[in-house]
C-alpha cells in the first residue's frame, strides 16, 4: 500500500531564483525503509520537510504530495503530529523539557492524553528503547547518543506510521550512530513503521534499506532498490559504500555489493581460483622532522575523577598530517586541549611546542564565529588585506565572504574556520573531529586542503573517529585508548595491521591482499591479479 | 527520601500551609515553643545537613537580637528590669521580642524541611495540575539554563584555543567578551527557533494540553489529608474561642484553662504528624527488612 505519492513536486524558497526541489516524482510504500542521500544543500532537508505539513518551509510549491491518497495539505494538526514523526539533526535544540520523563510525555501532553494512557505509553516506549536507567535523569546530564535516543523515543510515544529523520546521526560518534541506526531498523522491521532517513553515514545504511532517493542540486532520483545504484554517475560515487565503489572502479555490471560481506563474495568471484601473484601495494614513506614531543602527560578534570589522559607519549611531525584515532572517551579531545594549552596537565611535559603558534579548532566550529559576516570575522583575526586574500583563495571561500557565519553549512563553516586559523599564521593546527557533520563531497575537499596545508610545512594534528578519512589523507596515524597513545606509524601500515579498527576496503580485501586499505588500491590489485 | 516526602505534593503543600500559617499567627508562648521544637525535630529527622548551622547562626542570634531590639525600643509593660536614661526596660517587651525571634526561627526551620519535601519536580506538578502550559514553560526554561552555561563555557574555550582571549590589551579583551556575548544571544535565538519547530512537530497547540505526572493519590494520602484537615479545623476552632489567648501589654497574661491544654496537645500532635508518619513507616520498613 502506498503511503506517500509525490507528483511533479517543485519548490522554490522566497527570494531565491533557483528551485530547491526540481520535479520530484516517486511513491513510497507503507513499511518501506528509504534512504535519502546526496551532498548537503542538495535538497534533502527541504524534501523531508515537505512531507510533514507543519514543518513545510515557506515558499512556492508546485505539484502535490499525497499522504494515504489524500493531499497532504489537508492533514489536520493532530494527525500530522501523531502519524508523522520527525527527528531533527541538532540533538540539543530539539529537547524541550528539563527531565527525561517530561520530555517523553511532551507529545502526549500536547495531544491531550489522560494520565493513565500516558503512563502506559511511556512505559512501553521505555521498555522498547531500554531507557529505564535514564528515566529519573535530567536531560542535561545525558550524553549525545542518549539525547538522540531520547528524541527518537519521545517521537515514538505517539506510535507514528511514518518516521522522518533528518541526518540524525551526524553529531554522534560511530558507536552511538551504529546503535541508533540499528534501532531505526528495529522500529522498521518490528513495528512496520515507514522510515525515510537522510544520512551521510552510508557505509551501513544501504544494506538496511528497501529503496533510496538521491538528491543533488534539487534533482531528485528515486531507486526502487539499492542494487540499482550502479547506474549512478561518478559524482555520486562518493556516497556509496566501499564495496560498491570497488565494484564501480572495476566497471562491473549487475547487482552491486553493498556491505563488507557482499564485497568479499564479489572479490573472491572476481579473482576466481587464480593465484594471487601480487598482493602488495608499493608505498613510499616520506620522512618528517619532529615538531613537538609530548612526554608522560597526565590530566584529569576534577580531583576525584579518573585520568582522562594518562602517561601519554606522542610525537608530532612538521609538514605532516598527524592523525589520532580512537573511540569515544579515549581522551582525544582532552589531549588536544593540553597541547593547545587550554587545559594544564598535572604532570609531564611538551617539548618543542613553546613559542610556536598553536591554533585549536574544536568540534563545534560554529562557536568560533562572533561577527555578522565571514569577512568581518576574518578581519578580526588579521588586519592585513593581502593575507586575508591569500587565505580566502587558498580555501576557496570567495563566495562566502558576505554571508552570516551561522547560515553556512557544516562544510563551509569548517573551511572558514580554517581560513581564520591560517590568518594567525600557525605552526601547529589542531583539529578536533573536523569531518563530524560533513558529507562525502566536503570531506574530500577538506582532506585535500589539509594535505595542502601540510605541504606548506604546517604541522596538522587531527583527532577523528573517521577511519575512511584518515586512511585516505593522513600521513601517520596513532591510536588512543584509555588515555594513552600508540606510536605514530604511516597510515597504510596502521590500517593494514588492524582487523576491527580499519577501513571497509581493508576489511573487504583482508586475506586477499596484504596492505590495500583504500578502494582504489583494492581495485588496482584486483586488476593486476585478474590479468595474470 | 522519607515517607512523607513521597506523598502526593498537595498533601505536603496543605500541611505546610497550615503549619506555617499557625506558626506565624499564634502568640502564645507554649504554641510558639511547640512549633519551634517540632520544626527543629522534623528538620533533623529528615536529615537536613545544616540544621545545626541554621540553629546556631540564625535561630539563636535571631532570638537574642529581637529581644534586645524590642526591649530597647518598646517600653510597655509593668515589670521594670533596668533603665537607660529615662526609659524603662521591661520584662514584657523582652519576652515579646524573644517570642518574635522564635516565630521567625520556626518559620525558617519549617522552610528548611519544606525544601527537602517539596522538590522542584513537585512544585512543577502543583503548577502543572492547575495550568499545564505554565508547567511546560517552567520546564523549557529549566532545560535551557544548563545548555546556555555549557555553551558559554564552550565558546570561551574555543576563543582561548585560538589565542584570542589572551590579548594583552584590556580594551581588546573587553571587545572580545562583548562579541562572545552577542554570539551567545544569536545562538539562543537560533536554538529557540529550533526548539519551537520541534515542539510544533510534536503537536504543540494541536489540542488542549494535559499534564503528565506519576504522583498518584493513594489511601495513605487520603488518610493523612483527613487528619491534617480535621486537626487543622479543630485548632482554628479552639483559636477562635480564644484558647490561644496571649497578651504582653501591659502585663503578661496567657490562657491556661483546661481547654487550652487540650489545644496544646492537638497542636503538638498536628505539627508532629510528618515525623510520626516517617517514624512509623521507618519502623515498618525495618521490620519488613528483617523478614527478607
Amino acid at each position: 500500500m502506498e503511503i506517500f505519492r509525490v507528483e511533479n513536486l517543485r519548490f522554490k524558497y522566497p527570494l531565491e531564483e533557483w528551485y530547491a526541489i526540481k520535479n520530484a516524482s516517486f511513491t513510497i510504500n507503507s513499511g518501506d525503509f528509504c534512504v535519502l542521500f546526496g551532498e548537503s544543500g542538495g535538497g534533502k532537508t527541504t524534501l523531508l520537510r515537505l512531507l510533514k505539513p507543519v514543518l513545510a518551509p515557506k515558499g512556492q510549491t508546485e505539484g502535490a504530495v499525497y499522504y494515504k491518497s489524500k493531499n497532504i495539505s489537508l492533514l489536520d494538526l493532530k494527525s500530522d503530529a501523531s502519524e508523522i514523526g520527525f527527528v531533527f539533526q541538532d540533538i540539543d535544540s530539539q529537547i524541550v523539557c528539563d527531565t527525561v520523563k517530561s520530555e517523553l510525555a511532551f507529545s502526549l501532553e500536547s495531544l491531550g492524553y489522560s494520565n493513565e494512557e500516558m503512563s502506559l505509553r511511556i512505559a512501553e516506549v521505555c521498555a522498547f528503547f531500554g531507557l529505564e536507567d535514564l528515566m529519573d535523569k535530567k536531560t542535561s546530564e545525558l550524553s549525545g547518543g542518549q539525547k538522540q535516543l531520547l528524541n527518537l523515543a519521545s517521537v515514538m510515544t505517539l506510535s507514528p506510521e511514518v518516521l522522518l529523520l533528518d541526518e540524525p546521526t551526524s553529531q554522534l560518534d560511530p558507536v552511538s550512530a551504529g546503535n541508533f541506526l540499528s534501532l531505526i531498523k528495529k522500529i522498521n522491521t518490528e513495528l512496520g513503521t515507514t522510515v525515510i532517513i537522510s544520512e551521510h553515514r552510508l557505509e551501513e545504511c544501504f544494506s538496511l534499506c528497501d529503496c533510496c532517493i538521491y538528491a543533488s542540486n534539487g534533482e531528485i532520483r528515486y531507486f526502487e532498490s539499492p542494487n540499482e545504484l550502479s547506474s549512478l554517475n561518478e559524482d555520486a560515487a562518493a556516497f556509496l559504500p566501499s564495496s560498491a565503489v570497488i565494484f564501480k572502479l572495476l566497471n562491473e555490471k549487475g547487482s552491486i555489493p553493498l556491505s563488507v560481506k557482499e564485497g568479499r563474495v564479489f572479490l573472491s568471484n572476481y579473482i576466481g581460483n587464480g593465484i594471487i601473484s601480487n598482493n602488495r601495494i608499493e608505498k613510499s614513506n616520506k620522512s618528517f622532522e619532529k615538531c613537538f614531543d609530548a612526554r608522560d602527560l597526565c590530566f584529569r578534570y576534577s580531583k576525584k575523577s579518573k585520568d582522562a589522559v594518562f602517561n601519554a607519549d606522542y610525537t608530532a611531525y612538521n609538514g605532516c598530517f598527524n592523525a589520532i584515532l580512537g573511540a569515544n572517551g579515549a581522551g582525544k579531545s582532552t589531549f588536544l586541549k593540553l597541547v593547545a594549552g587550554v587545559e594544564k596537565a598535572y604532570s609531564g611535559s611538551i617539548k618543542g611546542a613553546k613559542g610556536k603558534n598553536i591554533f585549536l579548532l574544536g568540534q563545534n566550529v560554529k562557536i568560533l564565529f562572533t561577527k555578522e559576516t565571514v569577512l568581518q570575522e576574518l578581519e578580526l583575526s588579521c588586519t592585513d588585506k593581502c593575507k586575508i586574500d591569500k587565505a580566502v583563495k587558498r580555501l576557496r571561500i570567495e563566495n562566502l565572504l558576505s554571508r552570516h557565519p551561522y547560515d553556512l553549512s557544516g562544510g563551509e563553516m569548517q573551511k572558514c574556520a580554517l581560513a581564520k586559523a591560517l590568518l594567525h599564521s600557525p605552526d601547529i593546527i589542531l583539529l578536533d573531529e573536523p569531518t563530524k557533520a560533513l558529507d562525502a563531497v566536503f570531506k574530500q575537499e577538506l582532506g585535500k586542503i589539509i594535505n595542502e596545508l601540510c605541504e606548506s610545512g604546517i604541522c596538522v594534528v587531527c583527532v577523528s573517529h573517521d577511519v575512511e578519512f584518515c586512511a585516505k589523507y593522513a600521513d601517520v596515524c596513532s591510536l588512543m585508548f584509555g588515555g594513552r597513545l600508540t606510536k605514530s606509524i604511516p597510515a597504510n601500515e596502521f590500517f593494514s595491521s588492524k582487523k576491527f579498527y580499519t577501513t571497509s576496503a581493508s576489511k573487504i580485501s583482508s586475506g586477499f591482499f596484504e596492505n590495500a586499505v583504500l578502494c582504489e588500491e583494492v581495485a588496482e590489485l584486483c586488476k593486476i591479479n585478474k590479468s595474470c | 527520601m522519607k515517607s512523607f516526602a513521597k506523598m502526593n505534593p498537595y498533601v505536603n503543600l496543605i500541611f505546610y500551609l497550615f503549619a506555617l500559617g499557625f506558626s506565624m499567627s499564634f502568640r502564645h508562648p507554649v504554641l510558639i515553643a511547640l512549633s519551634f521544637f517540632c520544626s527543629l525535630a522534623y528538620a533533623v529527622y529528615i536529615g537536613r545537613k545544616n540544621v545545626l548551622k541554621t540553629l546556631l547562626l540564625f535561630a539563636v542570634p535571631m532570638i537574642v537580637i529581637m529581644s534586645a531590639v524590642n526591649v530597647l525600643f518598646n517600653h510597655y509593660g509593668v515589670t521594670v528590669i533596668g533603665k537607660i536614661g529615662s526609659n524603662d526596660l521591661t520584662l514584657e517587651s523582652l519576652i515579646y521580642g524573644a517570642m518574635q525571634g522564635a516565630v521567625l526561627s520556626s518559620v525558617v526551620l519549617w522552610f528548611s524541611s519544606f525544601n527537602e519535601v517539596l522538590s522542584g519536580e513537585k512544585i512543577i506538578y502543583i503548577f502543572g495540575s492547575i495550568s499545564p502550559k505554565t508547567a511546560m514553560i517552567i520546564r523549557t526554561a529549566l532545560a535551557f539554563i544548563p545548555r546556555f552555561s555549557k555553551k558559554a563555557k564552550e565558546i570561551h574555550q574555543a576563543q582561548r584555543g585560538m589565542g584570542e582571549l589572551s590579548s594583552p590589551s584590556a580594551l581588546k579583551r573587553l571587545k572580545n567578551d562583548a562579541a562572545v556575548f552577542s554570539m551567545l544571544t544569536t545562538w539562543s535565538l537560533e536554538t529557540a527557533a529550533d526548539s519551537a519547530l520541534s515542539m510544533k512537530s510534536r503537536g504543540y497547540s494541536a489540542e488542549k494540553r494535559t499534564f503528565y505526572s506519576d504522583y498518584g493519590f493513594r489511601f495513605s494520602d487520603g488518610a493523612f489529608l483527613t487528619f491534617v484537615l480535621s486537626l487543622g479545623v479543630c485548632i482554628i476552632f479552639f483559636a477562635s474561642k480564644k484558647y490561644a489567648y496571649a497578651v504582653f501589654d501591659p502585663v503578661l497574661s496567657f490562657s491556661k484553662s483546661f481547654e487550652s491544654v487540650v489545644m496544646f496537645v492537638i497542636y503538638g500532635a498536628f505539627l508532629l504528624m510528618p515525623l510520626i508518619y516517617d517514624l512509623w513507616e521507618d519502623i515498618k520498613w525495618k521490620y519488613s527488612v528483617s523478614k527478607i
